[in-house]
């Protein structure tokens, strides 16, 4: 008897934890969204999130994206010489890249390249007593520290896709008209005819923003919730960048759904 | 880091991402299908007996060059014709007596409308038909014609 | 008639049910007064001064802070009593992604519309009281600990609050930092006429600036009375704190219902 009620037990842990977490993400969420207007009134601490976020991740970002791009062109060429259609090449990069790779790829390099630093950060802000002073002080850690954060990473990732997308088309530009030889004039009227810029850019902006939104509020949420100490913070940095990662990928499932 | 500097990348960081999104917008998707369409083109329509696997956003072509987008497929209760709605870029204009046809790019490609212009004087307005028509080729229909043929040899 | 601070009645506070950490303390703390709460490590000394800043609900009891009762206050109103306390960490707590001058001028640039210059000259001001004058651009993992700590005492006191709540501020210094460091907490409240709650457990230095003291342990306060009357205590237990002797009274050990020597197999 004992035995069974441990069993049911132990396959509703990860349910209730999970619902624990959620509804943690969630207020968190709408605690932020309530004190979004005075993070208007301090623009410089949102430039700075920019800058710590964003601004630093431009680097890997655009070698990452360089290379997909390049391994799309190989591949999509490989596969494309079979039906002799070759000159769709510049279509089949552009729309991998713009409806998927983009905006899934950048929001995982940004969980990984920032949002692992915004948990570290907090978690440790929380282990020396900072968001306590701060607190303490009269001033909110949610106004003061997170909503910042939050507003970054929404600015920061979409922007971020836009220059991950741009890397890629010019990664495939090169395999294709560079190394293969293909015509350049076909490889972007191709493409211009197969995008639209509704339905591809549009809604890949869409995306990136629901997660850089995603990304920002997990990582901000494990920072809160890590356990003061070094082994704590750097358990929470881990489960950053896997739950965010899955999250990406599941919403991208559904978006992709809903979109297109 | 002074904040100068600070403010000075990011500058440059949006600045080079509006460059990029400029780059996917104008290079990369075509122009038309978004906002500015109302103003810049006027809507036509076709009737077909088949339209075969057409879709909405499909390119209506002249001479293999884009003029314009597929904006909606409807059934016409009457005559259960299917009524093709088009936009088409205000430059180009076409004779009353232009015909459309939907055409296949290569063997297993996306279905596109293909229009001809013709000889008369006048030219289609905002909300007229296309009334020379002919339909998509239908595979299977294709080969029964082909086996009838044989057949009857 | 005697104004008072701080009142706290009967407060108990404990993060789970079974582990009370602090225990039915009743304490009085006078304006312009400097306070100790003296006790050994563990006795909730930190939790109450949280207690007090009402970053934590006591289980039952009741706190006033400058006549306000804490326990259904508005967040808003909360917010403005803590504008007028000050805080020092034990550890200092420095912002550590912002330079000390930025860290000294947090309150003063979220709390005031004082232009820049003004700004500068407190921090300057500030920096210059506790010896620190010149360290406006460094960052704070560049100081040594007590420095950092000097640090975040001039960003407490950086609003000038009207009651300062010290968390074991002589832990960790050297002789020359401790007694500066009590100079300066002394100069403090006489010149600002602030009151001061002074958490610590540094006998010497507590005598010889506190005006009031309370002796606090697991099960709430054990004795209280002016530098004199502690001095002269017959109290056992604070005999032996003052004495430091290992055997007496103050219970050092773990409250446990194992038996040592049944749990090695000795009996």
């Amino acid at each position: 008897m004992q035995k069974i009620y441990t069993i049911i037990a132990r396959i509703g842990n990860p349910v209730t934890a999970f619902i624990l977490h959620l509804s943690g993400i969630l207020r968190l969420l709408l605690a932020a969204l309530i004190n979004l207007p005075y993070s208007f009134l301090r623009p410089q601490l949102i430039v700075k999130e920019i800058y710590y976020s964003g601004v630093k991740s431009i680097l890997i970002i655009v070698v990452s994206g360089w290379f997909v791009g390049m391994v799309l062109g190989l591949q999509g060429y490989n596969t494309l010489q079979r039906f002799g259609s070759v000159s769709m090449l510049g279509s089949v990069v552009a729309l991998t890249l713009l409806r998927e790779l983009g905006p899934v790829l950048t929001a995982i390099l940004y969980a990984a390249r920032a949002g692992s630093g915004i948990t570290a950060e907090i978690g440790l802000m929380k282990a020396t007593e900072q968001l306590e002073a701060m607190s303490v002080m009269a001033v909110s850690p949610i106004k003061r520290v997170i909503v910042p954060k939050f507003i970054g990473g929404i600015i920061a990732v979409p922007l971020l896709a836009a220059l991950f997308n741009t890397a890629g088309i010019w990664g495939g530009y090169f395999v294709g008209v560079v190394l293969f030889k293909l015509d350049h004039g076909a490889f972007w009227s191709q493409m211009q005819d197969s995008v639209s810029l509704h339905y591809d850019v549009i809604n890949g902006i869409i995306k990136s923003s629901i997660f850089g939104i995603t990304v920002t509020l997990i990582a901000v949420y494990q920072g809160f919730i890590a356990k003061p100490t070094a082994e704590g913070v750097s358990n929470a940095t881990t489960r950053t960048v896997v739950s965010s990662a899955l999250s990406v990928l599941a919403l991208d499932f559904i978006l992709t759904a809903l979109m297109f | 880091m002074k904040r100068l500097t600070i403010d000075f990348l990011v500058g440059v960081f949006v600045l080079l991402a509006i460059i990029c999104l400029g780059f996917l917008s104008i290079n990369v998707a075509t122009n038309s299908g978004f906002g500015n369409e109302a103003k810049q083109s006027y809507t036509l329509y076709a009737n077909f007996n088949n339209i075969g696997s057409l879709k909405v956003a499909a390119p209506v072509k002249v001479s293999g060059f884009v003029v314009g987008r597929v904006v909606n497929i409807s059934l016409d209760q009457h005559s259960y014709q299917a009524v093709v709605t088009m936009e088409i870029n205000d430059k180009y204009k076409f004779t009353t007596d232009s015909s459309a046809q939907i055409l296949t790019t290569g063997l297993l490609g996306e279905q596109y409308i293909a229009l001809q212009s013709g000889a008369d004087t006048e030219y289609l307005k905002n909300g007229d038909t296309i009334t020379i028509t002919s339909s998509a080729m239908v595979l299977e229909n294709l080969i029964g014609k082909f086996m009838t043929n044989m057949s009857s040899k | 008639m005697q104004e008072y601070s701080v009142l706290m009645n009967n407060v108990s506070f404990g993060y789970d049910l079974n582990r009370k950490i602090v225990n039915n303390i009743s304490l009085k703390i006078p304006k312009g007064k400097i306070v100790a709460i003296m006790g050994g490590s563990g006795c909730g000394k930190t939790t109450l001064l949280r207690l007090i800043s009402g970053q934590i609900k006591p289980d039952c009891g009741s706190i006033q802070l400058f006549d306000q009762e804490l326990n259904n206050i508005s967040n808003k109103n909360m917010l403005s009593l803590r504008k007028r306390i000050g805080m020092l960490f034990q550890f200092g707590a420095l912002f550590t992604d912002m330079t000390v001058f930025d860290n000294v001028a947090f309150t003063l640039q979220e709390h005031t519309n004082l232009n820049a210059d003004l700004i500068n000259t407190i921090v300057a001001m500030k920096l210059h009281a506790v010896g620190l004058f010149g360290t406006q651009n460094l960052m704070p993992q560049e100081l040594s600990g007590g420095m950092a700590r000097r640090v975040a005492l001039a960003r407490s006191i950086a609003l000038d609050p009207e009651l300062m709540m010290y968390d074991e501020p002589f832990t960790g210094l050297d002789p020359i930092s401790l007694n500066v460091s009590a100079t300066l907490i002394q100069k403090l409240n006489k010149s600002l006429n602030q009151t001061v709650i002074l958490v610590t457990h540094d006998i010497e230095s507590t005598f010889k600036i506190a005006d009031y003291i309370y002796f606090m342990s697991k099960d709430g306060i054990i004795a209280e009375g002016t530098v004199d009357e502690i001095k002269n205590s017959t109290n056992a237990m604070i005999s032996q704190f003052i004495a430091g002797n290992i055997q007496g009274l103050y219970n050092f050990e773990y409250p446990t219902t194992l038996n040592y020597h049944e749990y090695l197999g000795l009996i």
